[in-house]
């Protein structure tokens, strides 16, 4: 029965990274992915993440339905003039500390598009980028490693939330 | 019988998931990744600057300096630097764990000095492209450079 069967010392290392999420979130990480104009080459990678090639929820990270659930927000596409709204009033939704991710070369500076009338250029434009996910669009092992990044961001900005206020 | 078709199937295939994030993952043969530069075989020409679809590689003259810059948040690997490299510098990886936590974590910035005319100081390119000839003023290598 080879095909169940996982080396221990990889269940040794999810134990530990779950370990590591359980520490900084008290619950497994949720997060929201926002589409601020994005070409939807990222999007179809982000959906990608979730099948069982790649499987995110064996790491206990999910990815929920509504931004007021999430602890973290996965931006893709140059923010565009049409969703700029959109994502100011998508960060004013989800709870503090909040973590941003920039998915693509889009979200992360432009890209392709630039800076026009009707594009963006960049998710840090317009509100505070905590981890940047370049690719074109980035493979779904990348936004794997992007998020454990992530979760390395979060417990700094736990600590100091802990800590109390600024 | 599908549904022992099916059951036999799954068995035969085994387990499908990547083990990515605890075992290194080999992207496969082709697969255009970070673009790397090797600053030691680098002359400093920017070839790669004006064929860059996205403007991700930069260059700058400033104070008898030509500034490169790679921008990794800006670039969407299409490969056309590799092509238009004619020292074999710039080139594709395989490397696609590219997240960091800010954007000057993404660049790559490099100066080349600048080499100018001794006779009409007009820049002929980076000492390390070696001009040999200025069209402006008629200079040749072989002239020597001390100013006449």
């Amino acid at each position: 029965m080879s095909w169940t069967f996982i080396p221990p010392e990889e269940i040794a290392a999810r134990h530990k990274l779950n370990g590591a999420i359980r520490r900084v979130f008290g619950r497994s990480l949720h997060a929201r992915h926002l589409d601020a104009g994005s070409c939807n080459g990222c999007d179809a990678e982000l959906v990608a993440t979730t099948n069982p090639v790649y499987d995110l929820q064996r790491l206990g990270i999910d990815i929920v339905a509504s931004p007021r659930h999430a602890d973290l927000l996965l931006v893709t596409g140059v923010v565009t003039r049409n969703l700029e709204r959109a994502l100011y009033e998508t960060i004013r939704a989800t709870p503090e500390p909040r973590i941003v991710v920039a998915i693509g070369a889009c979200a992360c500076s432009g890209g392709m598009f630039g800076e026009s009338y009707a594009s963006g250029g960049g998710v840090d434009r317009f509100v505070p980028v905590d981890v940047y996910v370049p690719g074109c669009p980035p493979r779904p092992q990348a936004i794997l490693h992007g998020l454990l990044v992530a979760v390395g961001r979060a417990e700094q900005k736990m600590k100091a939330v802990r800590a109390g206020p600024m | 019988m599908p549904l022992l078709q099916l059951l036999r199937y799954a068995i035969a295939k085994g387990r499908r998931t990547v083990r990515y994030p605890f075992e290194p993952d080999a992207p496969e043969a082709g697969f255009r990744g970070k673009p790397e530069v090797d600053l030691e075989r680098c002359t400093g020409c920017t070839a790669c600057a004006p064929v860059c679809p996205s403007a991700a590689i930069t260059s700058r003259e400033e104070s008898g300096l030509r500034v490169f810059r790679l921008d990794y948040a800006l670039c969407v690997f299409c490969g056309r630097c590799e092509e238009a490299c004619a020292d074999g510098a710039i080139r594709l990886t395989t490397d696609f764990e590219l997240a960091a936590r800010s954007r000057e974590d993404l660049r790559v910035e490099a100066s080349f000095k600048l080499f100018v005319c001794p006779i009409c100081s007009t820049v002929l390119g980076t000492e390390r492209e070696k001009p040999k000839e200025c069209k402006t003023c008629g200079w040749t290598a072989d002239l020597g450079t001390t100013a006449q």
